[in-house]
């Protein structure tokens, strides 16, 4: 009973975690140029989290007189998608106001991802299943500008302190999250397709992704509080 | 293939694994690497600040016995050969001049005499055997005495009398702050009204300037002290660089203030 209560409390981790730093953006109202593209990602990640699992919800229980041959309309694959592609935007956009030395590279890459999403939905794969390439490319790209950013960093004679600088937290959070990430998404559709055993490790394996997105969120939401108190 | 599909979730349990190892490992090297950096900006700050603090200090030794050589100068040389003249002066019988040999003499008097106390009191300003005999307190009273004589301004002190701690390194450093303070007060604020009042708190000491006139705001202060004409303002901060003290210029229509607080160690 109780592991089930912690079951469903962990599924549904995609959309409460996100209210963790919106909760600390309402209560402490932190003000900085990178703060309105974490904000809008979050808004953005939470709708579309909402949608996410509620699919998922009424396409595993039967509910409010949904049939089981109507279950299959409740596929939730194309908002991952979605939301694969406005966190790009939007991280895109948060690394564009840390400095110029992402300028230029924070306007090329979201315009190549949008046209490589285009080229991938139009001719090669359904936008109604969960796509690894895309994925796995926004994963790997978002890795790019962490590192990029943690390069600047460690070779930039001013000492830059987490608790001084929040940006950091968020880089820090979004390291690990698209590190790891970028393994699961990219094989992801590989283990959902390949056998009944496999997909059943597949669905375990979100798990990780579910771990790694709380602790993104915690890491924000300290860069928001740091930010509060930065002078 | 069966077999490669059993070692599938293995395989990949250990690659997501050791991607969060590295992951993880490659934080905390980053932030070790920036709180090393951290560490060393600080010892280069302080290392900096120590050595302009040195610069001030040598700076301000080097303009203090300037100071006493000067004054020792003015008042064993010049207040000498002043005071020489003086006596072969009234050597001169003035009753055999006329009415007009009588004026001049009599006027030239004057001069002289006026002469040797200017002479005196720069020497004194300038190096203030009082400060080392009777300590703070004392050398502030009769400063603003002697540099409000003659003038229309009136002075008030209100000084701590349980500051007995002698130590000549901040009470020359708070008496030249003082002198500084009131020459501009006089020079610039117009004021026709000064009060000193001094208490000795805990562990420092708090001075503060009361005054009517144009005052000066803390900002003000901030931005005249790094212009070159505002030399007077950059030698009271370097001052109070050496003391670790603070200044606080405050601004008002009929009382502005200034209040020094300055750190005093009671055993030296």
């Amino acid at each position: 009973m109780l592991l089930n209560i912690f079951r469903t409390f962990f599924d549904w981790s995609e959309v409460w975690a996100l209210l963790i730093p919106l909760a600390i953006l309402i209560i402490y109202k932190p003000k900085g140029s990178w703060i309105t593209a974490i904000k809008w990602y979050l808004i953005t990640a939470l709708i579309l989290g909402i949608i996410i699992d509620f699919y998922w919800y009424v396409n595993k229980e039967f509910w409010f007189g949904v049939t089981k041959e109507k279950k299959n309309y409740w596929d939730n694959n194309k908002f991952y998608n979605l939301q694969s592609i406005f966190r790009l935007l939007f991280f895109s956009w948060f690394f564009a106001v840390q400095s110029n030395y992402f300028k230029r590279i924070t306007r090329v890459v979201p315009i190549l991802f949008l046209s490589f999403a285009i080229i991938l939905f139009v001719f090669f794969k359904s936008f109604t299943i969960l796509s690894s390439h895309l994925m796995a490319t926004e994963a790997g790209l978002l890795l790019i500008y962490c590192l990029l950013y943690t390069y600047r960093v460690i070779t930039d004679d001013k000492p830059l302190f987490s608790t001084n600088h929040p940006p950091h937290w968020v880089v820090g959070g979004l390291t690990l999250y698209t590190a790891v990430n970028f393994f699961i998404f990219l094989f992801y559709n590989y283990l959902m397709y390949h056998s009944q055993r496999l997909k059943d490790y597949a669905v375990g394996v979100w798990d990780v992704h579910n771990a790694l997105l709380i602790i993104l969120c915690i890491s924000i939401a300290i860069a928001f509080y740091y930010e509060r108190t930065r002078k | 293939m069966n077999e490669q599909g059993n070692d599938i979730p293995i395989i990949f349990t250990a690659i997501i694994a050791f991607v969060l190892l590295l992951a993880i490992s490659f934080l905390v090297i980053t932030f070790l690497n920036q709180r090393r950096k951290w560490q060393l900006h600080n010892e280069m700050g302080k290392l900096k600040e120590q050595q302009q603090n040195q610069l001030i200090e040598a700076a301000v030794r080097s303009e203090e016995s300037e100071r006493h050589r000067i004054a020792e100068t003015l008042h064993d040389e010049v207040g000498a050969i002043l005071s020489s003249v003086r006596l072969h002066f009234s050597n001169i019988n003035a009753l055999q001049l006329d009415d007009k040999g009588k004026k001049l003499h009599e006027k030239s008097k004057e001069l002289l005499d006026d002469g040797i106390q200017k002479v005196r009191t720069i020497s004194h300003n300038l190096h203030s055997t009082l400060l080392k005999e009777f300590g703070l307190n004392e050398a502030i009273r009769n400063f603003l005495t002697k540099t409000v004589q003659g003038t229309l301004v009136t002075v008030e002190t209100h000084l701590d009398n349980n500051y007995l701690i002698e130590n000549p390194e901040t009470d020359l450093g708070v008496y030249r702050i003082i002198q500084e303070l009131i020459n501009n007060i006089l020079k610039h604020a117009h004021a026709n009204f000064i009060n000193i009042e001094s208490v000795l708190k805990k562990d420092e000491l708090e001075l503060v300037l009361h005054f009517n006139g144009n005052g000066l705001s803390q900002e003000e202060f901030e931005e005249l002290r790094f212009r070159p004409e505002g030399l007077g303002l950059k030698n009271i901060q370097n001052r109070m660089i050496l003391l670790k003290g603070k200044i606080f210029f405050e601004k008002n229509k009929k009382d502005n203030r200034i209040i020094l607080t300055i750190p005093v160690n009671p055993q030296s």
